[in-house]
């Protein structure tokens, strides 16, 4: 709604939604002024926790090659942004699947299982950078929660389940550490490798749900 | 000086003399432990290794206490490692990382444990462990077991001095319920 036509509908109307109209206007305005203001994932400057900010300064600028969308950021933490509180769309589960432990070539179409304690189950499947996630209002695990990812003969099952990092790569970093598991493949066989699908990425791919 | 006279004097002179080794013994009685305040009872270390499997998946994840950056810490197999060489995941967990686990639980509260060891378990909610476990205390992983289930029944059953090796299994291979 321009600042405008709620205005000009602010004429017909009653006074608290006129005055509200005329509010949202001024809002608006004020928005658009504080913009230079927005800081981490578009979060207002001064509301940051300088934590999450050092956080999303970690994460490093954006691939101006790549469009900001599901195919974003493959192998970073996505919950830094996409959170309950954040302004990105929240998300419970969300990572990157690659073909191996040692490269990080992305694997496309590979099926992403969430189980949780209760028997819900979701599913969904990487695209083709290898990216997957599961927004809170697709999926509320009852947690624990388990995950297994499976394309064609590869499986790859989670000894352990999780309880709330909704980013695979918070524990499953790079390099592989005692405190981090390594990133999530689908094979480490290495006369599988060559076998692995990968395929290029599509106009599909761009697309969220 | 009269009887009367040397007899106060004598008096003082005495009540002069003792008076600081009384003072002094009544202040470190009071001050210092005594043998018996130092004398903390821990629970049994058999056994714990599979009590310590049962704490690993509900609370020893690397998104909860499985992190190096939490002040209570568990170690494990499929969690955070003790070894710089070893990885989450990768082999199980070692002996030192049982005993790690072990005193990270002892010195959670120690006094307390000890009076609950002392009373064979009863009230096992005086430990912070068991209400963070049970949700009854404020917890970010929210509620991780109920009475008399297999972790809580596991947990509660070493305070007593016994091994609920069953129940303590049972924890360790919590697993995703079948779709119903």
């Amino acid at each position: 709604m321009s600042m405008s036509m709620s205005m000009s509908m602010s004429m017909s109307m009653n006074g608290s939604i006129r005055s509200f109209a005329y509010t949202w206007a001024r809002l608006r305005v004020a928005c658009g002024l504080c913009l230079p203001l927005l800081g981490a994932c578009g979060q207002p400057a001064f509301l940051e926790d300088p934590l999450h900010k050092a956080q999303v300064a970690a994460l490093g600028p954006e691939n101006p090659a790549v469009k900001i969308g599901p195919l974003h950021r493959p192998g970073q933490a996505c919950a830094v942004c996409h959170r309950v509180d954040g302004l990105a769309t929240p998300y419970v589960a969300a990572g990157t699947v690659y073909r191996d432990p040692m490269s990080t070539v992305g694997v496309g179409d590979a099926e992403v299982v969430l189980a949780d304690l209760a028997g819900n189950r979701f599913k969904t499947k990487t695209n083709c950078v290898g990216n997957f996630y599961v927004k809170t209002s697709e999926f509320r695990p009852v947690v624990p929660f388990w995950v297994t990812v499976q394309l064609g003969e590869f499986p790859y099952e989670m000894g352990s389940p999780i309880h709330r990092e909704a980013s695979c790569s918070a524990c499953h970093s790079d390099p592989a550490a005692p405190d981090a598991a390594g990133h999530v493949f689908v094979t480490d066989d290495v006369a599988a490798i060559a076998s692995v699908p990968v395929r290029a990425c599509g106009a599909a791919d761009e697309v969220a749900r | 000086m009269s009887v009367r006279g040397r007899t106060l004097w004598c008096v003082l002179v005495v009540a002069a003399l003792s008076a600081p080794p009384l003072i002094l013994s009544a202040c470190l009685g009071e001050i210092g432990p005594t043998k018996a305040d130092l004398e903390l009872r821990v629970p049994m270390r058999d056994g714990f290794d599979r009590v310590a499997d049962a704490l690993q998946p509900s609370c020893g994840t690397l998104d909860c206490h499985g992190q190096a950056q939490r002040n209570w810490r568990l170690f494990g197999g499929r969690g955070l490692r003790l070894a710089s060489t070893n990885t989450p995941g990768e082999g199980k967990t070692t002996a030192e990382e049982y005993e790690a686990n072990y005193w990270a639980v002892v010195v959670i509260e120690p006094e307390i444990l000890s009076q609950v060891l002392a009373d064979k378990g009863r009230d096992p909610e005086r430990l912070i462990l068991i209400r963070k476990g049970r949700g009854t205390t404020r917890h970010k992983g929210g509620t991780l077991m109920r009475p008399n289930d297999p972790l809580d029944t596991c947990l509660t059953e070493w305070l007593k001095g016994n091994l609920a090796a069953d129940s303590c299994l049972a924890a360790a291979k919590i697993t995703a319920s079948p779709v119903p």
